[in-house]
């Protein structure tokens, strides 16, 4: 997300005098043009991610670091005091990186069903379990992508802790929530309707049974893969 | 707390390869090569640096060592499995976690990427440890040093700044989240 960035830095010699007077400015990657006019201590770039593609200009002396949400007023001391803390080479006592320098994580429902898929489509596998359309390509396909291939199940002990997954497979990690609840959640994840694939997979999984057919789970799992490593 | 572990692993990631080595460091031994070979005129920088910031290689080094080592306890998605919604798996399914991490590391590509940035920072430090050597051996001492002498130094300085660029860009192809596909 591109920071809040009210209007552009400007060149004319009476700006150029208060910024000087300044020992630190933060300035959005836009105006890195302007880096050698800025006479300061420290002068920091920041951009969102993708902006960092350039993020040395030459030898110019400054930083550039990527910012994620709005750069609100209270934000801007806990970061002067950091850029000033991380420029300085005494290295003890640094202070902590703020949070808004770093991207924001969770475990999504998304990540969850893919992981499941994963481990469904490979306790079938492992047990050669006869469905309906084992051995077809999507699941070979998936399998392939997920890196099953080249796993010898006994050399990583699996076939000893192993165990078929029971009707709770699906369903535990999601504490109370229904089919509805699941799947309300991904849309918003996915941020839309789902693909028909992993909507027929939350159908099944949501009748609470332990058998879903491995054709469905292999379907779901290639639309999990398309979605997160981008493929058109 | 296992449940940050990716949070914490990238920052340590930003502060080391981002912060400090390519944002910092790397520009400063930039502003040096410059300095030596006469685009620039700063001895005030040389001294300040070969006798203070040069040496944070050596603080840094471990840190950059524990990034790299740390890459598969961290960002594998076996992490997943320390929070909810996996945390509540039951537990006859803890082979689980062991086969996605498996799978993970097939797919990704760990062994291959840990090697090349290991590589790469066992060559900056011996590049860093030439580089000392000389300074060290250097008279007047650092603290009155100028650029004139270290001009003689200029490819041991090159030769660091060029293993300090490789291991940023081998660091950098670790991935920027946990990959579950």
């Amino acid at each position: 997300m591109e920071p809040e960035f009210e209007e552009p830095i400007d060149e004319t010699n009476a700006k150029q005098k208060v910024l000087a007077q300044w020992d630190l400015i933060l300035a959005h990657a836009g105006d890195r043009k302007h880096a050698d006019s800025l006479k300061t201590n420290l002068l920091v770039f920041f951009g969102g991610r993708g902006a960092a593609g350039d993020r040395r200009a030459g030898d110019a002396e400054y930083l550039f670091v990527e910012f994620y949400g709005l750069l609100k007023q209270d934000r801007l001391e806990e970061l002067a005091s950091y850029f000033r803390d991380i420029w300085s080479y005494s290295q003890s006592d640094r202070s902590i990186r703020p949070a808004c320098l770093d991207p924001p994580t969770a475990t999504t429902y998304v990540d969850t069903l893919c992981v499941l898929c994963q481990g469904y489509l490979v306790a079938l596998e492992l047990t050669d379990e006869p469905g309906p359309a084992s051995g077809s390509g999507h699941v070979a396909d998936a399998l392939a992508k997920m890196g099953w291939s080249d796993i010898k199940p006994d050399e990583l002990g699996l076939l000893k802790q192993f165990n078929l997954p029971t009707s709770s497979f699906w369903l535990e990690p999601f504490g109370e929530a229904n089919s509805d609840d699941i799947e309300a959640r991904l849309k918003k994840e996915w941020g839309g309707d789902l693909p028909k694939e992993i909507k027929a997979l939350v159908d099944h999984i949501g009748v609470g049974s332990r058998v879903v057919e491995s054709e469905t789970v292999a379907k779901a799992y290639l639309a999990f893969y398309k979605r997160l490593e981008g493929v058109p | 707390m296992i449940a940050s572990a990716e949070t914490d692993w990238q920052s340590q990631r930003n502060r080391i390869n981002h912060d400090w080595l390519k944002n910092k460091f790397l520009l400063a031994l930039g502003k040096l090569i410059n300095v030596l070979d006469d685009r620039i005129e700063d001895d005030d920088f040389v001294r300040g640096f070969v006798a203070n910031g040069l040496v944070a290689w050596e603080q840094e080094y471990p840190s950059v060592l524990s990034l790299i080592n740390g890459f598969q306890d961290r960002m594998s998605p076996r992490v997943l499995f320390a929070r909810p919604p996996l945390s509540r798996c039951a537990q006859d399914q803890m082979w689980l976690p062991v086969v996605v991490d498996a799978m993970w590391w097939n797919r990704v590509g760990v062994d291959e990427l840990a090697k090349s940035a290991r590589d790469c920072a066992v060559k900056a430090d011996a590049a860093y440890g030439r580089l000392i050597l000389l300074i060290n051996n250097e008279q007047p001492p650092v603290e009155h040093l100028s650029a004139v002498p270290l001009r003689n130094y200029r490819e041991e300085v090159f030769s660091f700044r060029d293993a300090c660029s490789q291991l940023a860009k081998a660091i950098e192809k670790f991935p920027h989240r946990i990959l579950v596909t």
